[in-house]
């Protein structure tokens, strides 16, 4: 009848009453050097640091200011140019062609997107698109763009809108598809369709894969942008950053090309980590849906 | 005694759906009335269409065959008048916080302006007991708070009839119990039309009041129950467990079998 194990004692049944816990122990602020570490910039600077150290090694190793001028010595050429206004126009003038091409692209994208997650023949049309020209180099239609648009802007933003348009399109696409069913029917049930249902709710279910996109897009923008500029250079008297490094090279002026190059690595950097990592930080991260 | 209208009709529906090698048939000719203010449960063992027949009511899902009514029209798709609670935890987006999960849906569907949703919203969270949550975002909150959550925004809809999707399935047992008790409360207060679905015979006898079993593979209708003398204390009770036995009957065993186990 009793389920009791064999020759074990009975034991008896306990209740406890739970005594109030005592209060916690306070809270000890970390050490200065590890809440120094937990901020990325001052990791980042650190690693700056480190290359451009390394760097003034091998050109002080080399020992020739023709093919590979120090760090020292590029800061201040980039600290010259600077100052006599050539770098700020040149970049200014770089950065306003990119955002057009760069505005345009992210606007086709997503007109291409919707129009992809909407209908099967939109579907088909982006995913043959992107196949056949994904894969085709930006810089390779700048001399068709020259033909069309002639030696101007007009050719620039065509291939900055090559640039971008794919891979960003690609990448909306896929975050469209990766949307949970759930939240789908959650958001037809609100009685959502047409632009108001991609805008409230897959544009936002989707936002890691856009934001991916987008930096992909800037990147591939960024350096299409440059390397048109190293090919056709300047158009009415206004030539971009690229254009700076290829007529200081032309003078041998390479402490200078340094200085250009260096140009296009702040920007790039600035720019992924103001603009970017700002955007992530409020958005996707704040709302769990990316680490 | 019911309506004499039922709020909800469901006539001889067959759904149906494709595989790329094949046609399945979901559900076979399914009829039942859904009147207003019932907690009208769909039971049946997985592989019944249950889930399929709760997305046709909610307009996701077109009929093969046959129809639904709501108020004697036939639905046409998905709309606020019939909001769906889901099993799942993503139906809640995540880029809101909680106040704004349940407030949203009533601006999108036109149905407030943005203060009056606002109010509404933290009227059904404080009826969810999450008032403190309100500024949170879901990724911060445990399942039982998201299907909370998820409850409030289809009150605060007010939707014709509430369709709920095993939302209590994806639960731990101890969180699960509570929410039927909670859910209950709502029913009282409220009296809000219920169609729910479950695998559950226990929290089909303790939540509905009328019973449709399912059959599987297609679903069809096996049997309609009332379930009117269950709720959540009588769970130990004779009648109770003789009501689960002759329900797993009904869905189990050949019919033959069961009109035996009747008679006994």
């Amino acid at each position: 009848m009793s389920l009791t194990a064999q020759g074990a004692m009975p034991r008896p049944e306990i209740e406890y009453t739970l005594p109030p816990l005592p209060g916690q122990a306070a809270e000890a602020p970390l050490p200065w050097h590890e809440r120094l570490r937990q901020h990325a910039a001052v990791r980042k600077t650190a690693i700056l640091l480190v290359l451009a150290v390394l760097w003034e090694a091998a050109a002080r190793y080399t020992d020739n200011d023709l093919l590979l001028p120090g760090a020292w010595q590029t800061a201040q050429a980039f600290a010259q140019s600077l100052a006599d206004g050539e770098l700020p126009a040149r970049a200014l003038q770089s950065l306003a062609v990119l955002l057009k091409g760069y505005a345009a692209g992210i606007v086709l994208a997503f007109a291409l997107t919707t129009l992809a997650v909407s209908t099967r023949v939109g579907r088909d049309v982006l995913s043959t698109l992107t196949a056949m020209f994904n894969p085709l180099p930006a810089i390779a239609l700048l001399p068709l763009a020259l033909l069309w648009f002639g030696l101007g802007e007009g050719s620039l933003v065509f291939v900055l809108i090559h640039s971008v348009l794919w891979a960003l399109a690609l990448n909306i696409y896929s975050g469209f598809l990766a949307v949970p069913e759930t939240l789908r029917m959650a958001g037809r049930n609100y009685g959502l369709k047409g632009p108001r249902y991609v805008l409230a709710i897959l544009v936002p279910a989707a936002l890691p894969a856009i934001l991916a996109g987008l930096r992909v897009g800037w990147a591939f923008a960024w350096r299409t942008l440059i390397a048109a500029e190293l090919v056709f250079g300047v158009s009415s008297g206004k030539g971009g950053l690229g254009w700076f490094i290829f007529q200081n090279r032309n003078e041998l002026y390479t402490d200078r090309v340094f200085a250009g190059l260096a140009a296009v690595v702040i920007i790039g950097l600035a720019v992924e980590n103001l603009v970017f990592n700002a955007l992530e930080r409020v958005t996707v991260r704040r709302w769990g849906m990316q680490r | 005694m019911p309506a004499p209208h039922p709020l909800l009709q469901v006539r001889d529906l067959t759904l149906e759906y494709k595989t790329p090698q094949r046609r399945v048939r979901a559900t076979h000719e399914v009829s039942f009335d859904v009147y207003g203010g019932d907690r009208y449960i769909l039971l049946g063992a997985s592989g019944c269409g249950k889930s399929t027949l709760l997305k046709a009511v909610a307009g996701f899902v077109a009929p093969a065959a046959g129809q639904v009514l709501l108020d004697g029209r036939p639905v046409a798709g998905p709309g606020p008048d019939r909001v769906v609670v889901f099993q799942e935890f993503d139906q809640l987006p995540p880029w809101k916080t909680v106040l704004h999960n349940v407030a949203f849906p009533l601006v999108a569907a036109r149905k407030l302006g943005r203060a009056e949703a606002r109010e509404r919203a933290l009227h059904y969270l404080d009826k969810v007991g999450l008032s403190a949550f309100a500024d949170a975002y879901p990724h911060t909150l445990s399942g039982g708070m998201k299907q909370r959550v998820a409850i409030a925004r289809a009150l605060a809809m007010q939707p014709r009839v509430l369709l709920m999707d095993e939302p209590f399935a994806a639960l731990d047992a101890l969180t699960r119990r509570k929410m039927q008790e909670e859910l209950q409360g709502l029913w009282d207060e409220s009296r809000f039309t219920l169609l729910f679905v479950t695998h559950s015979i226990e929290e089909a006898l303790v939540l509905g009041n009328r019973i449709v079993l399912l059959s599987p593979h297609p679903g069809r209708v096996r049997a309609e129950l009332d379930a009117q003398a269950f709720d959540l204390h009588s769970q130990g009770s004779a009648a109770f467990q003789a009501a689960t036995r002759r329900i797993h009957d009904l869905l189990f065993h050949a019919p033959v079998h069961t009109e035996l186990q009747r008679a006994a």
